[in-house]
């Protein structure tokens, strides 16, 4: 079967969220899903950290600018287990404990060109008033603990509860090659011309 | 072998605490964030990043000092030119901004990092790069207030390259607007969609 190539590049820009001083970010690249192992990566990084971030001190910005770069390429024969991009957003507090801010995931857009995505972010509620006061007390909120799976698969959701936080900032280029002689269409136009040319 | 051309210009900055600033620039390409293809003034015309080679323009430079009136955007409209070859779109051209501003005595302080990937799609595009700095201490703050100056990167290939930065504590700084065209040339032939 026909190969073809996804260059993805961009950032992970900035991130809004409110009631923290210190922020900084997990990135994540994942693919392939149930039953799909067709998706490799020939060049580039899947995961990375951001800097410790905070906001403008003189009051210039109200926003965390992480500017991280994301640049990755994948070979695939296959569109299902596209890539997706995780987000972990951790606040640092001031004993120096991590704790939790958010969790949030984006499709890589399939049609090629430029795309900037706001990423909605939840975390986990504690399920219970005592894991509640434990958490406060100890700084140590609840987390995911398989993250891929829960957030890039959506497996395990059911039982989850939990409370939206901030909103991530991605831009993403998005490039690829071979699409078409596979024989896929990656965008309407494209779709469009190849309705035409049959006609 | 598929062309793209960049030609765009570096148009001011907007969001930064005081105004008289400058901003150096470079046009970087290279697989994966790696800075291996950095340009000089009036650079050499190979690229050192595999699969990409600059046949024309400047790929790096500084604009001029920009001291508008009362709250005024800082306007630097700062042409840029470059005409690469590729025979890969891994390691797109980024490019690189650092903002400084310049005090009354004449020292520079650095304003701000930042960075944006070239949009793959042909076209124009109206861009905005939010930068940061790295986070002063209260030392840092007073030192820069009887002295000038603050903190720097030692390397700043980590502006670009997507390294941990978790050693990095920064701060949040204003946004440089770029207007960028991008022209693609025998893309279609080598089945490239971008």
């Amino acid at each position: 079967m026909a190969q073809f190539f996804v260059v993805v590049s961009g950032q992970v820009e900035s991130a809004l969220f409110e009631d923290y001083d210190r922020l900084f970010a997990k990135v994540n690249f994942v693919h392939n899903g149930e039953g799909v192992e067709d998706w490799t990566v020939v060049d580039g990084a899947e995961a990375g950290l951001t800097q410790v971030a905070r906001k403008s001190v003189d009051g210039g910005s109200p926003v965390f600018v992480f500017n991280y770069p994301i640049e990755v390429a994948y070979a695939s024969t296959n569109v299902s287990g596209w890539p997706r991009l995780l987000v972990s957003m951790f606040s640092i507090n001031g004993l120096g404990n991590h704790t939790l801010a958010g969790y949030g995931f984006v499709h890589v857009p399939t049609a090629p060109g430029r795309y900037t995505r706001y990423v909605r972010t939840f975390r986990p509620r504690s399920s219970s008033l005592w894991q509640r006061i434990n958490a406060w007390l100890f700084g140590d909120p609840p987390e995911f603990l398989n993250l891929p799976k829960v957030l890039g698969d959506g497996k395990g959701r059911e039982v989850a509860r939990v409370v939206s936080s901030g909103v991530v900032k991605v831009t993403f280029n998005v490039s690829t090659k071979g699409l078409s002689a596979a024989g896929y269409s990656e965008s309407a136009s494209s779709v469009a011309a190849a309705a035409s040319s049959t006609a | 072998m598929a062309e793209v051309h960049v030609i765009g210009e570096i148009a001011g900055a907007s969001g930064f605490p005081s105004s008289s600033l400058f901003c150096k620039w470079s046009l970087e390409v290279g697989a994966s964030g790696a800075v291996i293809g950095r340009g000089g003034e009036g650079g050499e015309a190979y690229a050192a990043a595999e699969g990409w080679r600059k046949i024309s323009g400047t790929t790096s430079g500084r604009t001029q000092v920009d001291a508008p009136a009362d709250d005024a955007p800082t306007v630097w409209a700062h042409p840029f030119d470059v005409h690469y070859a590729l025979s890969t779109v891994v390691g797109w051209p980024r490019l690189k901004v650092e903002v400084w501003h310049q005090d009354r005595y004449g020292r520079d302080e650095l304003y701000g990092y930042g960075f944006v990937h070239l949009p793959t799609a042909p076209g124009a595009h109206e861009l905005d790069i939010a930068t940061w700095r790295p986070a002063r201490s209260w030392w840092d703050s007073l030192k820069a207030f009887f002295l000038g100056g603050s903190p720097e990167l030692v390397n700043d290939d980590v502006v670009t390259a997507p390294l941990d930065r978790f050693n990095l504590q920064t701060e949040s700084m204003g946004f440089v607007h770029v207007s960028v065209n991008v022209i693609h040339r025998h893309f279609a032939e080598n089945d490239v969609q971008a």
